[in-house]
């Protein structure tokens, strides 16, 4: 297509999208330029404090932090990204020059999460977990089993955890297959696009399962 | 002027999807892998529920699982899951590939196998087992 046709059938495209106009006044750009400066900001100070208080991780902290935040996050914004990825991708809200770009999004956002989820349960199970289940008196295992009131964090809550969180990559995977496979396909077979969003979600569920009991147990007895 | 009814405005929605639809450049392909990976996946799951609640029943089986002694019995089960799903895939791929199997027959094949799974790995459950 021209690119005049192209921009033409855009502006048509606008011109049908209801909107309300708003005044273009200065004060919420300005709340939002602000806040991205307080943000910055307070990035800036705690790495200042971090220097000079010595702020600091054991190789532990860094693999625990690693395992729970550092590939929580990314996992986090795939699933949010994939979800309303699969959630869109329907003849009526998409245009067939849309749907190139959206698939890509798509696949990026689903093979994203299948290879954190990989990532979080292959550090969990081989990095983090030795060092949660060492025979040392003083291992988190050790600690909460040690007392009555905190057994059942070892007992139920990571006895769950450790296992649970292996169902979420196997899944993620085979949504991850399944758009590969099928690519802009997928727009045409609802019942395949239906049943991946599930899976998609279920691989989520376990996943935030794992995610809570560590965040519960690590509160309570953390590896250090 | 009159507005169009619900009913017109639905139907030009359709028609406007459907003419979009008939625009987007695809290859057809069976339905047969997808419906492989999602019975696979399934299985991958009920596998580690019933490996986990073995483990538990047999204290034989928990030490055989014991492929890692840092990781513990977890490092054989995980392994066994992974090796179960994986051929699992492989045997139903080559199965399925040039079929139009149905997709929502094998997404409930795969959630009952995902319950069974969910099931066998819940603490409560397994450590009835317990020897």
């Amino acid at each position: 297509m021209e690119q005049p046709r192209r921009q033409r059938v855009a502006e048509e495209r606008l011109e049908r999208i209801a909107f309300e106009d708003k005044p273009a006044g200065p004060a919420p750009s300005s709340a939002a330029v602000i806040a991205g400066g307080v943000g910055a900001a307070t990035l800036g100070v705690v790495t200042t404090l971090a220097e000079t208080k010595r702020m600091s991780f054991t190789t532990r902290e860094w693999w625990g932090l690693i395992h729970g935040m550092g590939l929580g996050t990314p996992f986090l914004l795939a699933f949010a990204g994939g979800l309303a990825g699969l959630y869109s991708l329907r003849p009526t809200l998409i245009t067939p020059e849309g749907v190139v770009e959206r698939m890509r999004r798509l696949k990026v956002g689903v093979v994203t999460m299948a290879v954190v989820a990989w990532l979080t349960v292959i550090t969990g199970t081989w990095i983090v977990y030795p060092w949660y289940r060492e025979r040392s008196p003083d291992s988190p295992r050790s600690q909460l089993l040690a007392d009555e009131a905190t057994r059942a964090w070892h007992e139920f809550g990571m006895e769950w955890k450790e296992h649970i969180a292996w169902i979420s990559p196997i899944l993620a995977t085979v949504v991850a297959f399944i758009v590969l496979y099928y690519d802009t396909n997928l727009i045409r077979h609802d019942q395949v696009r239906r049943t991946a969003i599930l899976l998609f979600m279920l691989a989520f569920v376990f996943a935030a399962v794992a995610g809570a009991f560590g965040a519960f147990i690590t509160k309570v007895a953390p590896v250090s | 002027m009159e507005q169009p009814s619900r009913q017109r405005v639905a139907e030009e929605h359709l028609e406007r999807a459907e003419e979009r639809l008939a625009r987007i450049a695809f290859e057809d392909k069976p339905e047969g892998p997808i419906a492989a990976a999602v019975i696979a996946g399934g299985v991958g799951a009920a596998a580690l529920g019933v490996v986990t609640t073995l483990a538990e029943a047999s204290e034989g089986i928990r030490e055989w699982l014991q492929w890692s002694d840092a990781v513990g019995p977890l490092s054989g089960k995980v392994i066994v899951t992974l090796a179960v799903w994986l051929v699992a895939w492989a045997i139903l791929h080559v199965m399925l590939r040039s079929r139009p199997y149905e997709t929502r027959r094998a997404l409930v094949v795969s959630l009952v196998l995902i319950a069974v799974g969910v099931v066998g790995t819940f603490p409560t459950f397994f450590q009835l087992f317990g020897e």
